[in-house]
């Protein structure tokens, strides 16, 4: 069994009302329009259902676009912490981090742990002071447990450390499956594992601590009247002496020679913590204080007996007063009892405590514009506090805040450091160990501490059932672009809806549009074929062999003063049939000429017989009749051949002495070819 | 503790997934209309384009048709028509006009054989007439029947007369109408 630090373990119900709020699995939450949501679990409703739900939340919360609702609660900017370490209710105090503010918070009282509604006026008196005039309004409530505190040491089975991550799920979820006593749940306390990350391999290399569950209706009120008056209030409930003990290197400037232990003095316990020579923690032990005593007489053998087991010879005593002043006696007591040790005591409000503090990283967005987990490490800047806090001048005032007034409110610098005269624990969650400047913030244990965030563990976080209901950043944050895409879709669409309008416009506008061809091609091709006709036509009618124009020849050949009487003149055309031209077959042209002559004229015959003279006479009867086939100049291929063969007729002796009597007798075959490129050709197409 | 996402899937499907696909649906459908519009409007434009191509062809081939047109249709009635009795009308009609001796005769007349390896109508004639008149005569005839062509042709004087006689032989160049 745990040893509890209280034996009021008070479980209070799940469901409570709130005011007009139901919280049950299916709850009912009221948004800044006041209109009534009804939620209920995704798991239970339809696929549209569930759909219609969470636009819903996207539509009447701030869920899509205040960062706030998804961030660890030492990340919002305005924080409360709260510290609970007695039944005379809690302090708080209220952190701003924007302005650099820490300010005097509200007392939450037993009363209003038992009746949560009685929060509501503090929390909207925070509302009206701190949130109002912010663009993401947000708390982050820090609750610091310290009036109970239990450990319970692991099974034998499950002493193994490279197991941790497997350990720290199972403890939440099944605490007696791996701790020593069986017989412990996590209904009625809620259990963590914390590791001795500086023990040796044959040492415990963790232990589990336990709190009751009472305190967790106070944090769902918070988040519950966040989620009524849409404002992201974020909880985290962790224990004070973790805490503590993770704020031991603000105290131990620089590492003992030897071992040590811590002595952690809380109203209603002591948590001893066991160092070894390197500075590692090794063990944590819990004495409760009974029956009315202010701690318990069994804190030097306890020291004692387990400094030996740890084997930790002569251990320095560091007494811490968590309470205030340190219990009377104590000291006394344990330099009695441990003589070999060295007691002293160490005092959190000791002016050695150098509080630097630093702006949270926590918000940085990542690439998808969704808020990474807090890091402990984002607390990293470093200053020093140049003067002693000064005391505020400003005369204490009423706040807006029920049951608050304000002796103080002060710079960060002189507020943390007026803080840590108040509470040690503080300086866990507002500046990590490794800031203090400690030779042992370095060692193993106090950077896996850090790195891992042993101490800031959340003890009660919102029920499974709670963060079921509600949509993740990502889901908001996909609800908020799908209303990007639709509007790019539907911009796409008008773009696209307009151009093709556009186009169809600028069509009807063109001469083209419901154009009926003409078909000028049909009139072209008419006229072409009339055209090639024609061509064809001409060709084929071209002057190959005219009769009145070869008369006109014979005129030429035989001018009435040449004295050549003629007998007969014949022409004749033929084809050569065997040529090879398959477009073109050759023409010849033949004249056959008999006839007789005189003497004089026998000359002009032998003229006539050459092929200048011929072509000559052609060339002029081409002149004056405009036949083309006698047109010689034009193509040299139709230049005609003449054979004139002369004798003298057989009564020519009887003629001698007559004149101009024709004594001759003559023919005259001339003849020509149409040929080659000849267009005048007989063409076979 | 990290909670699941229950919500996602209904906000991906309907959020994101649907305004997707309605908007290709739409976009399908816009551009399916209109592209089925302007389908008939690019053939006509294509068309008009080539008419108005086309048409800017035509007056310099209609001008050009214009002064052939007159030719072609004589032509084209002279070869299509029937030769030898185009030929033969054709014959007297000039005889009738160049007589002027008032001997001209056409002593014969009948279709023939065109001249081996032409592929034209043949008709051989016979005339008796002066030198003058006869040319005059086939100067006319010719003048009229381009598609003329002599195969043969004999001018020898008339036996016992003055007159020369002109034998013919006749191609008609002819045409398919």
């Amino acid at each position: 069994m745990p040893s509890a630090a209280s034996n009021k373990l008070q479980i209070l119900p799940q469901r409570f009302s709130s005011g007009g709020i139901f919280l049950s699995k299916d709850t009912t939450i009221l948004p800044h329009t006041c209109t009534p949501m009804d939620l209920h679990s995704p798991t239970d409703l339809s696929f549209l259902k569930s759909y219609k739900q969470a636009k819903q939340l996207a539509k009447n919360t701030s869920r899509c676009t205040n960062p706030y609702w998804y961030s660890d609660a030492l990340a919002v900017n305005v924080q409360l912490h709260i510290f609970v370490g007695s039944d005379t209710g809690a302090i708080s105090y209220i952190r701003n981090i924007e302005t650099n503010e820490w300010a005097k918070g509200p007392n939450i009282s037993p009363e209003m742990e038992e009746d949560t509604t009685l929060l509501i006026p503090v929390l909207e008196g925070i509302q009206s002071e701190y949130l109002t005039d912010t663009k993401n309004p947000g708390l982050g409530v820090i609750l610091y447990i310290a009036d109970e505190f239990s450990t319970c040491e692991l099974g034998p089975d499950h002493q193994n450390p490279g197991a941790i991550d497997e350990l720290r799920k199972l403890i939440k979820e099944n605490p007696g499956s791996i701790l020593e006593d069986q017989t412990v749940s996590n209904e009625s306390h809620a259990w963590r594992l914390f590791p001795y990350p500086g023990a040796n391999p044959d040492q415990n290399f963790a232990t589990a601590v336990a709190f009751t569950r009472r305190h967790e209706a106070l944090m769902k009120q918070f988040r519950d009247w966040g989620n009524d008056n849409n404002i992201p209030v974020r909880t985290r409930s962790i224990s004070a002496p973790l805490c503590a003990i993770a704020a031991l290197p603000w105290l131990l400037k620089e590492k003992p020679d030897k071992g040590f232990v811590t002595v952690y003095h809380y109203p209603r316990f002591t948590v001893l913590g066991f160092f070894n020579d390197a500075g590692n923690l090794v063990l944590i032990r819990t004495l409760q204080h009974h029956g009315g005593l202010p701690f318990s007489p069994q804190t030097a053998s306890a020291i004692m007996s387990a400094a030996a087991s740890m084997e930790i010879e002569n251990p320095n005593i560091y007494i811490i007063p968590m309470a205030g002043a340190s219990p009377m006696g104590m000291s006394d007591s344990l330099s009695s009892m441990l003589a070999g040790s060295e007691v002293s005591t160490l005092s959190p409000t000791s002016s050695a405590l150098h509080i630097p503090t630093a702006p949270s990283a926590a918000n940085t967005k990542s690439d998808l514009d969704v808020t990474r987990p807090w890091k402990w490490s984002d607390l990293t800047a470093q200053s020093e506090l140049t003067s002693a806090p000064a005391a505020d001048d400003t005369p204490e005032e009423e706040t807006v805040i029920p049951g608050v007034t304000r002796p103080w409110k002060l710079s960060e610098m002189e507020a943390v450091a007026m803080l840590s005269q108040v509470r040690l624990e503080v300086v866990s969650t507002t500046t990590p160990p490794s800031a203090s400047g400690s030779d042992i913030a370095t060692n193993h244990t106090f950077t896996t501490l850090v790195e891992e965030m042993w101490p800031l563990q959340d003890f009660l976080p919102a029920s499974e059932q709670e963060l079921t209901l509600y949509p993740q950043q990502i889901e908001m944050k996909l609800i908020l672009w799908s209303k990007y895409l639709k509007m790019a879709a539907a911009a796409i669409a008008l773009i696209i809806l307009a151009l093709g309008a556009i186009k169809v416009l600028k069509a009807t506008q063109d001469p083209a549009w419901n154009y009926t061809t003409s078909n000028p091609s049909f009139i072209i091709g008419k006229f072409n074929r009339d055209i090639k006709k024609h061509q064809s036509l001409d060709k084929k009618l071209s002057d190959r062999a005219r009769a009145w124009s070869n008369m006109e020849l014979i005129n030429r050949l035989f001018p009435d003063d040449s004295q050549i009487r003629i007998k007969s003149s014949k022409f004749s055309t033929s084809v050569d049939t065997k040529s090879k031209s398959k477009t073109a077959k050759p023409l010849k042209r033949t004249w056959n000429f008999s006839g007789s002559a005189t003497a004089s004229s026998r000359e002009y015959l032998d003229k006539l017989n050459t092929i200048d003279e011929i072509t000559s006479v052609f060339q002029k009867n081409y002149e004056g009749t405009h036949d083309e086939s006698f047109n010689i100049a034009a193509y040299r291929s139709r230049i005609p051949k003449a054979d004139v063969r002369l004798k003298l007729s057989k009564n020519a002796r009887s003629m001698r002495n007559q004149k101009d009597a024709h004594i001759y007798e003559f023919t005259m075959t001339i003849t020509q070819t149409l040929a080659d490129k000849d267009p005048l050709t007989i063409s076979t197409k | 503790m990290k909670a699941q996402k229950f919500y996602i899937k209904g906000i991906v499907a309907i959020s994101i997934a649907v305004p997707i696909i309605l908007t290709l649906v739409i976009c399908a459908i816009i551009n399916g209309v209109s592209s089925s519009m302007l389908k008939d409007f690019a053939t006509s434009k294509e068309e008009y384009a080539s008419d108005q191509s086309l048409n800017a062809q035509i007056p310099p081939i209609k001008a050009k048709h214009k002064t052939i047109e007159p030719e072609l249709k004589a032509w084209e009635k002279i070869t299509t028509a029937e030769s030898y009795i185009l030929v033969n009308n054709t014959i007297r009609k000039a005889v009738e006009n160049h007589d002027h001796s008032k001997t001209m005769q056409i002593t014969s007349g009948q279709r023939g054989t065109a001249t081996k390896g032409i592929t034209a109508a043949g008709s051989a004639f016979a005339l008796e007439g002066t030198f003058t008149e006869l040319q005059n005569v086939m100067l006319e005839t010719e003048s009229k029947l381009p598609n003329l062509m002599v195969g043969s042709m004999n001018i020898t004087p008339q036996r016992g007369g003055k007159l020369l006689e002109l034998k013919l032989n006749l191609n008609s160049w002819e045409t398919k109408k």
